[in-house]
């Protein structure tokens, strides 16, 4: 590991100055435990690193009638302990529990888990599924990117090297949106998700009236496929629709082979999966 | 007062070394530092084969605090014998002349710090030309191979590779460096008399150890051309034997010294990191530590990936008649311990059963792979893979419950084994009757799915069983010395290593048992050269067959030293003293009774004076007939195990649930049956892994997953819903209290019954490990 000097920043402007000072020298640190095995691993080795973990009120969990928002510096494990979270969004309390382990969750921040942009993340399908959103600093200011934009690629998020993650939004969920986070992993369970699935729907009496369904890592960002949604919402529950969601699913994921699986593979346990999850959102909506 | 049961031999004693690990007291390898150390690091090669051009490492050698960087030729320059390797001279500790595989040590580097000398591995040029490369055993043999080893020269150090003793130092002519050869009977002529004949063929890829520790050495030369090491490793003996002859110094002025290991199962046997450690001192005139990151682990030592072809004989009757094992070991880049792998697992290759025709070849190959070692067990796993996956396939095609189809075959007492050994004390038969009561055997013929309980149609249930058995290294010997001090607590002498597998306390609770001493009053000295007495190797389920033998000769040795002073004072014959718990007294008269301390006193009038005894336990083999492996006595005993698992698939993605496993190994008398239970437990969860999960993958030659995070060994998550560690009791008149080794039997079989158990699921057979639920998908509902 090279040496590196360790900045703390005592506000997020403080933060994002320090960013704009040192340019691609800095980089952001939040729990850590992503970065320090780049830094390890001599991937990345920034000559600063600018420590957001401990920025006070950053990793503050606050909600209004709209918006749950949680600040960039917020622990997983926080996240996921947080009463707020279980009562609004019970699916990414749920989520939380897989995601790592326990030491992992206990350092890990929101802001890192999504800055990271990995595609094996658990969290990005629940979130874009829930609708929602980042709000970002830097020298252009305050932006706001939905999740859908944030994420752009492998590894690859539409930041500038001089914005950093303040804080995510999720706009409180409509009444009735019932959903599951369903995560498979072919080998050891305590790992990475093969994939993962985040399905929601809100019930209209037997009717279906809204579908969400977000599928990540197996394809370069979170899947969501409107067209197949659409062809649940209107519909009463049954097992073709699903069945032809799940296929769509399926066919449109494009993940990469590695000892998980094969191309192929994958595609055949996203479709097991998307099923497996709108049937189990359905049982919690009341519509199984 | 007579003492029916043993007091200490057969009881639970806690772990001797068990609370000071799990509050953090003791010291491993990587917690010492001598004054002045500095940090050693290995530069490798990216490239799997090839001739080394030139390394230029004098940007390196400018950086301050660096004291010492190393390539091979400069080892060619130094009055040593740079060439190391147990069964060949075949690898140098940093690579001369040729790369052979990607991760080959090519530079190695001492620095007053880890992130120096990292910086200083980057300013070396390494400039290698590359040759064709062979990744794969089947390829490795072909005619137009290219050769990774040029020459072939017998290490000459272990009295069990009888093939390689007359051997030369010859031209290779190919990539099989040694062949293993057994021939019992007319095979040809047994597979013609047979009623059906199967054939098929297995395979495993390489896997990893995963010990907690990485590897770690110390070396520091002392002013009067002494050399002192501290290292992890399973073969303190054997290392300093090697190093004396490198260096050219007497055995007397190399020491040792071994504390706890964080775990080995094969990996730290014989020479690892010690003679790089030793020549980065030598030439720095510091101290040097190496320790390994996990990476590296990766490229250092593996378990040996294996083909095997199986083609079986057996009658209507259910008797197997004829058995032709084809197997080829692929050993990677160096030899390593790997001829003896391929030697010792080969009396067994064929199973642990009553075959009158046997045919066995089998090859120690070189690939331009990290090269492969011992693994728990010694070939075992691999051997057992193939045959009990085949003997499954027989049973469930003539329609034979493959229980019965084994309780039939098994070898037993006074039975003759492929090797022409006769089998004495083998529980086989017992332990898979125990594994197979253990998960409610329940044989169905027509291979139906079972459904689970809870009505989802995408999950079946299936149960399957493996059995095994193993041949512990023979000839070999351990040696121990116990020590009696003034106030009567004793010391035990002794260069096997605490590794994690219970031995200190076994040790402990041997010598407690033949002085009738307190097991707190008896102490373990770690291995250290200078001090404790020679021990083969920690490994192959030897210790406490072998080194428990030399401990309790050694403290009955002091024992009666002790008791004519004892008899004088009880005034009772030295026959008639009896002790326990620290006391000694006559049977005749125990109203009156002595402590050791007392004994001392009397003995030495005062509180003054050491007790010696000494034990020393030697195992003989028969001798052999090259051509057919027949002899006498390959072994001093066997030892066997039975595995039974229920796994639970998802039809829908072929994913694999262990319900229940349960393993029953056959203890001979369980000096502490919950340690053994820990041992059959703890081998059973490793096993999990190579079945289920663990692969090293290549891409050209490149690992594409040397990290726990593509690399993936079982968690507690992977746990199986019930484990099962079952003891039988088949005592051993050569053992001590008729004890035999246990630490591998409880892995042997696991992959083999989970596979059994996936076709009695699904009826989907995986030939290759592991068993992933990709293949079981494929196998199941193809694409
Ligand atoms: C052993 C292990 C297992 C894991 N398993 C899983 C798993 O099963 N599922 C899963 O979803 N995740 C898993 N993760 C990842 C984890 O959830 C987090 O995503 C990861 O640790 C990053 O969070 P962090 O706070 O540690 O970020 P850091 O490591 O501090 O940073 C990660 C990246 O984000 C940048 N960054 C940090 N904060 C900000 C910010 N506020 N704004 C902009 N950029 C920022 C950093 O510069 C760096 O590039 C695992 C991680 C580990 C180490």
């Amino acid at each position: 590991m090279r040496p590196f000097d360790l900045l703390q920043p005592a506000t997020v402007d403080e933060a994002v100055a320090l960013l704009a000072q040192h340019g691609e020298d800095a980089r952001l640190l939040g729990g850590g435990a992503m970065l320090t095995i780049l830094l390890r691993q001599r991937l990345v080795a920034p000559r600063y690193l600018i420590n957001v973990a401990d920025i006070p009120g950053l990793n503050a969990i606050s909600s209004d009638h709209n918006t749950l928002r949680l600040g960039a510096a917020s622990t997983l494990r926080a996240i996921e302990r947080s009463d707020t979270i279980r009562a609004r969004c019970p699916v990414l309390a749920e989520a939380l529990r897989s995601v790592g382990n326990i030491r992992v969750r206990n350092v890990a921040t929101i802001g890192g888990h999504l800055a990271h942009a990995d595609v094996h993340l658990d969290l990005p399908p629940v979130l874009c599924a829930l609708g929602a959103s980042v709000v970002v600093l830097g020298r252009h200011g305050d932006r706001h990117f939905s999740l859908d934009e944030l994420f752009v690629g492998y590894y690859e998020t539409c930041l500038a090297p001089t914005e950093m993650i303040a804080a995510v939004d999720v706009p409180t969920p409509p009444p009735g949106l019932q959903g599951v986070y369903l995560k498979y992993c072919s080998l050891s369970p305590n790992d990475w998700p093969t994939v993962g699935v985040a399905a929601f729907l809100r019930a209209d009496g037997e009717r279906i009236a809204e579908a969400r369904i977000v599928v990540g890592s197996v394809s370069p960002r979170p899947l969501r496929l409107t067209e197949a949604e659409d062809l649940l919402r209107g519909e009463r529950l049954n097992s073709g629709a699903v069945a032809e969601v799940a296929r769509r699913y399926g066919r449109a994921a494009d993940p990469l082979p590695d000892i998980r699986g094969s191309e192929d593979y994958k595609r055949r346990v996203t479709e097991v999966y998307v099923r497996r999850a709108v049937e189990a959102a359905a049982t919690r909506a009341g519509l199984a | 007062m007579s003492n029916p049961r043993p007091a200490v031999i057969g009881a639970d004693v806690p772990r001797v070394e068990g609370i000071d690990k799990v509050t953090g007291h003791v010291t491993f390898v990587d917690n010492i530092e001598p004054p002045g150390m500095l940090h050693g690091m290995i530069r490798r090669s990216q490239v799997p084969h090839g001739r080394i051009r030139r390394i230029d490492t004098s940007r390196a050698r400018q950086l301050s605090g660096v004291y010492a960087v190393l390539t091979g030729e400069d080892l060619l320059r130094m009055d040593i014998d740079p060439y190391i390797g147990p069964a060949f001279k075949d690898q140098a500790p940093l690579a001369i002349g040729k790369v052979r595989y990607a991760g080959d040590p090519v530079a190695a580097v001492a620095a007053v710090d880890r992130d120096t000398a990292e910086e200083a591995l980057d300013l070396i040029d390494v400039e290698v030309e590359e040759l064709p490369a062979v990744f794969d055993v089947q390829d490795a043999l072909r005619p137009d191979a290219p050769l990774v080893c040029e020459r072939l020269v017998p290490a000459g150090t272990f009295a069990d590779l009888i093939e390689l003793l007359g051997g030369g130092d010859v031209p290779a002519t190919s990539n099989a460096c040694f062949q293993y050869k057994l021939r019992r009977g007319d095979v040809a002529e047994g597979l013609r008399r047979s009623d059906r004949v199967f054939e098929h063929t297995f395979s495993n890829p390489p896997t990893q150890h995963s010990d907690l520790e990485y590897h770690c050495s110390i070396a520091q030369w002392e002013a009067s051309n002494r050399l002192q090491v501290w290292t992890a490793t399973q073969s303190p003996s054997y290392v300093r034997i090697m190093l004396a002859n490198m260096f050219r110094l007497p055995e007397s002025r190399v020491r040792v010294r071994v504390p706890y290991l964080g775990g080995g199962f094969g990996s730290k046997l014989y020479m690892k990191l010690e003679p790089l450690a030793a020549l980065l001192a030598l030439v720095a005139g510091r101290p040097v530590k190496i320790r390994l990151t996990r990476n590296e682990e990766f490229f250092t030592i593996t378990k040996h990936g294996l083909v095997a072809k199986l083609t079986t004989g057996v009658t209507r009757d259910g008797r197997l008649l004829a058995r032709d094992c084809q197997i080829m070991w692929d050993t990677g880049a160096y030899a390593d311990i790997g001829p003896r792998v391929t030697h010792k697992s080969g009396y067994t290759s064929a199973g642990p059963y009553q075959i009158p025709n046997v045919r066995i070849d089998s090859f120690s190959v070189y690939t331009n792979k990290p090269p492969a070692g011992a693994f728990r067990g010694f070939g075992i796993m691999q051997v057992c893979w193939a045959y009990e996956s085949q003997m499954d396939i027989i049973a469930r095609e003539m329609g034979w419950d493959p229980v019965e189809f084994r309780l039939k075959n098994v070898l037993r007492e006074g039975d003759v084994q492929a090797t022409g050994t006769v089998v004495h004390s083998l529980g086989l038969d017992q332990c898979v009757r125990a594994v197979a009561d253990a998960v409610a055997w329940d044989y169905r013929e027509a291979s139906a799915p079972h459904p689970t309980g809870d009505g989802a149609r995408h999950l079946v249930r299936g149960k399957g069983v493996a059995c095994s058995m193993k041949a512990v290294i023979t000839p070999s010997v351990s040696a121990a010395t116990v020590l009696v001090h003034s106030d009567g607590s004793a010391s035990v002498l002794s260069s096997s290593v605490e590794m994690g597998q219970g031995s200190d306390t076994a040790l402990c609770q041997i010598v407690a048992e033949e002085l009738g001493a307190r097991l707190q009053d008896v102490a373990i000295v770690h291995p250290d050269t200078d001090v404790t007495p020679y021990d083969l190797i920690t490994a192959g389920s030897r210790t406490t067959f072998h080194m428990g033998n030399a401990v309790r000769m050694a403290a009955i040795d002091a024992r009666s030293q002790l008791w004519p002073t004892a008899a004088e004072l009880l005034d009772a014959a030295p026959d008639d003293l009896t002790a326990q718990d620290g006391r000694v007294w006559a049977r005749t008269a125990s109203d009156r009774s002595l402590t050791h301390g007392q004994i001392m006193m009397a003995r030495f009038g005062g509180r003054a004076g050491t007790i010696e005894g000494h034990g020393l336990f030697e195992t003989h083999h028969g001798s052999t007939d090259l051509d057919t492996g027949q002899s006498d006595r390959v072994t001093a005993h066997w030892m066997c195990g039975a595995t039974a698992a229920e796994v639970e698939v998802d039809t829908d993605t072929g994913q694999v649930r262990i319900v229940n496993l349960a393993t029953a190994v056959d203890v001979g008398n369980a000096i502490n049956p919950f340690a053994c239970r820990q041992q059959i437990g703890g081998a059973s969860v490793q096993g999990t892994g190579p079945a289920l999960l663990e692969e090293m993958l290549f891409e050209a030659g490149q690992l594409t997953n040397p990290s726990f995070v593509d690399y993936k060994i079982p968690s507690f998550l992977d746990l199986p819903d019930r484990l099962q560690p079952l003891t039988v009791e088949d005592p051993h008149p050569d053992g001590p209290y008729g004890a035999k080794g246990i630490g591998e039997a409880g892995i042997f079989a696991i992959a083999p019954a989970i596979a059994n158990a996936v076709a009695d699921a699904v009826g989907a057979r995986i030939p290759s490990l592991p068993i992933t639920p990709e293949k079981v998908l494929r196998a199941i509902a193809p694409p």
